[in-house]
């Protein structure tokens, strides 16, 4: 009985905790798949948040994974881009609509960030992403190994580069 | 006709599979089955005689053949009839993720083409019908990551592909679609297989890219039956090698220093070599990082088949910092230099400029300027083909840019823009015309170096922004003097390459989603289309059952898309990979 009472409790342990990851992975997989696929974040930023883009990326990416940024902040960004660099405003109507960093278009001027090459986002997309980077990215330090392995798999070559632990 | 007499010659000569004897064969075809049945099962050997001359309706290789002339003998359509061009058929590949976009050059053998997507999945269409294109079969090799791939080989009964950041070559059985070998080249995680592959007689060249990512890159030759590695050579010298001192840093930057080959190069079978260009040396906008010339980055090489080993080079923009690479086509032409018959390679450069060498011993000949603005460099000299201001006692080049160029987090506006000039989109030469059309990105970029970026996934050392609107122009030159005869500007990004024809014509795809074929003499326009998505591809030709066909892969990739952010009536354009086919 006592090693039955045991296995229930690990039994139960293990749901809870494997319900409380599928739960994760479900509040994050719109944020995840509007930053890999519709908004491209990863091309710049990386598949990991930490800045390493693809090599024909415009680079110098910011490294979320070292960004204090918090929801209402991360949000602004992602609509507004960064001026001057390349960061691109995901909202269309951003400083023609309305002013960022209380500048409007004639006040940004030749600062002003560019389109996204490919999709802008709806607010809703946008505070998506921005609880994706805040699950997963922002202020996690060094990529892990388990990271690596969750988005290339368990024998993908380039994981092993990262340690096992942060 | 002609085209099926040699096939069935070749055929009768190269089949060796035991189940198809000669008899069985004269069978089929007293049956008809040839023509009319399930004649994909017949094709014959793609052997090294049909790869050196290509029958007229095929396109058998990456560039048609070893010259990377990227011509063709067809002359159905042409001058006179061009108008006349309309769509006849389109077929979607990939489309399983977003934002993917197609690079290839399409590849055609008797009414079967051969393509790959960015999954590194090929496909064999029939496309004998005209009407519309059926995919036979699709071999996925699984890739993990998205990529972009440039083409296939046909050696054998075979396709030979590359698998982007998987490092595989894989070679599938033409007619079955079942691999038959599959080998991983990889030695580092951002290794990149982009190039389509060389085959020639008895070896299959591989290209190995992702320097910009902080990898040493390297060419290879497989034994295009088992794809055992033959040789190997590192771009980078090691310590030590013949070009070493070329690197005087104290950071080891030889091990991450780029030196990539992602466009297939070409093959002179007089003396056994294959040119290739290389790419820049990495962290691409941080020469300080790397003092000295960078040998053997951003240069024109030599590689003797047997061997592997260079046989010449020559750097084109030594202690680059800019992102010149010159991985773009290098392009065989016989043609009369000072009075002189000559062998001849010539290379539109990423840099802006367009060269011609000597191809036996790599002398250099002429050069000219393609690009609209320079700012780089006030010039090349026309006796030594380096820059003017290349200081060759000087560890870093400053060539005519400011200051900040060499200054951590110091900005300064480049043109040409740091993708070229000309890149992976290749020129065409005309053997009829005896002209070099190079199509020629035109702006600039406003770079600011980082020099703490070499490190794992930041190796750029740098950043880039467009300074304004990229547009493009078609550049028409004599290679034989390196001078400009006459440009055409058109108002979207070129990044897809040209095409030249018997019949006349220079065929090119931009940015926009436009095709557009132009008079190869007056540049004047023949015909246009818009598809309503844009080119990363070069476009082909060929003819089955005796009508010409032009065909290429649409749809942009992320960084052809870039070069869009300054046109703001694009921002809403979506893309499609298709490959649109076009006929009288």
């Amino acid at each position: 009985m006592r090693v039955m009472r045991v296995s229930f409790r690990l039994a139960t342990a293990a749901l809870v905790m494997a319900s409380a990851v599928v739960a994760a992975q479900e509040d994050f997989s719109y944020g995840r798949r509007l930053y890999l696929d519709k908004a491209q974040c990863s091309y710049c930023h990386g598949w990991a948040g930490d800045g390493a883009g693809d090599g024909q990326s415009n680079g110098g990416a910011a490294n979320l994974r070292q960004s204090r940024l918090n929801r209402a902040q991360l949000v602004l960004v992602i609509q507004c881009g960064r001026p001057g660099t390349a960061m691109p405003h995901f909202d269309e109507g951003a400083y023609r609509d309305k002013p960022c960093y209380g500048m409007n278009e004639a006040e940004v001027g030749a600062r002003k960030p560019q389109l996204p090459p490919g999709s802008t986002l709806q607010p809703r997309e946008a505070e998506a992403i921005a609880d994706y980077l805040l699950g997963k990215f922002i202020g996690r330090g060094a990529i892990t190994r388990a990271e690596c392995e969750e988005s290339f798999g368990k024998d993908a070559r380039a994981c092993g580069e990262y340690a096992a632990k942060p | 006709m002609k085209g099926n007499t040699t096939t069935l010659v070749s055929i009768l000569k190269t089949r060796t599979r035991p189940w198809v004897t000669s008899a069985a064969l004269a069978a089929m075809f007293g049956a008809g089955i040839y023509t009319a049945g399930a004649p994909h099962a017949l094709a014959a050997d793609v052997t090294y005689e049909r790869l050196l001359n290509p029958e007229p309706q095929n396109w058998l290789s990456h560039h048609r053949d070893f010259t990377a002339q990227r011509h063709s003998p067809l002359n159905q359509i042409n001058k006179s009839n061009a108008k006349n061009l309309k769509l006849h058929f389109a077929v979607a590949i990939g489309g399983t993720s977003p934002n993917e976009g197609l690079q290839v050059t399409p590849l055609v053998e008797d009414g079967f083409m051969y393509v790959i997507d960015g999954w590194g999945v090929v496909y064999k269409i029939d496309v004998r019908s005209g009407n519309h294109g059926r995919i036979l079969w699709k071999m996925d090799p699984g890739m993990k990551r998205y990529g972009r791939i440039r083409g296939v080989a046909l050696w054998g009964n075979l396709v030979i592909s590359p698998t982007g950041k998987d490092g595989r070559i894989i070679a599938t059985d033409k007619e079955t679609g079942k691999i038959v070998w599959d080998k991983n080249l990889s030695d580092h995680p951002e290794l990149e297989l982009s190039a389509a592959p060389l085959a020639l007689k008895d070896d299959v060249i591989i290209g190995g890219s992702g320097g910009d990512q902080g990898t040493r890159n390297w060419i290879a030759s497989l034994d295009p039956k088992t794809g055992d590695l033959k040789w190997k050579t590192y771009t980078i010298p090691a310590p030590g090698e013949p070009g070493s001192e070329t690197w005087k840093d104290k950071n080891e930057a030889w091990k991450t220093g780029g030196g990539a080959f992602y466009v297939t190069g070409s093959y002179d079978p007089a003396t056994n070599l294959t040119i290739w260009g290389s790419g820049n040396p990495v962290p691409g906008y941080d020469a300080t990082r790397r003092p000295g010339d960078n040998l053997y980055t951003s240069s024109a090489i030599a590689f003797d088949v047997a061997t592997g080993k260079m046989k010449w080079y020559f750097q084109y923009t030594p202690n680059d910092n800019r992102d010149y690479d010159e991985t773009g086509s290098h392009v065989l032409i016989d043609a009369k230099v000072d009075g002189q018959d000559r062998k001849l390679v010539t290379h539109a450069g990423r840099n802006g400029f367009n060269y011609t060498f000597d191809r036996a011993t790599g002398q250099f000949l002429k050069v000219g300027q393609y690009v609209g603005k320079v700012t780089w460099t006030k010039g090349i000299d026309p006796k030594t083909g380096k820059p003017v201001d290349y200081d060759p006692t000087k560890d870093l080049q400053l060539y005519a840019e400011p200051p900040t160029a060499l200054q951590h987090k110091g900005t300064r506006q480049v043109c040409p823009e740091i993708s070229g000039g000309n890149n992976l989109w290749p020129a065409t030469y005309s053997p009829v015309t005896r002209l070099f059309y190079i199509p020629s990105l035109e702006g600039c970029s406003d770079i600011t170096s980082d020099q703490t970026a070499h490190v794992p996934g930041k190796f750029a050392g740098g950043s880039y922004t467009l300074s304004d609107r990229l547009t493009s122009s078609i550049v028409v030159v004599d290679p034989a003097t390196g001078q400009q005869k006459a440009r055409k500007e058109l108002p979207y990004p070129n990044t897809a390459g040209t095409l030249s024809t018997a019949g006349g014509l220079l065929i090119t795809g931009l940015t926009d989603g436009t095709v557009l074929a132009l008079d190869d003499q007056t540049l004047e326009e023949a015909w246009r289309i818009n598809v309503g998505t844009g080119f990363n591809a070069p476009p082909m030709t060929y003819s089955v059952n005796g009508k010409q066909y032009i065909a290429i892969a649409s749809g942009l990739g992320r960084s052809a898309r870039n070069k869009l952010t300054k046109s703001p009536e694009m921002r809403t354009a979506s893309q499609a990979t298709m490959i649109f086919v076009f006929g009288l």
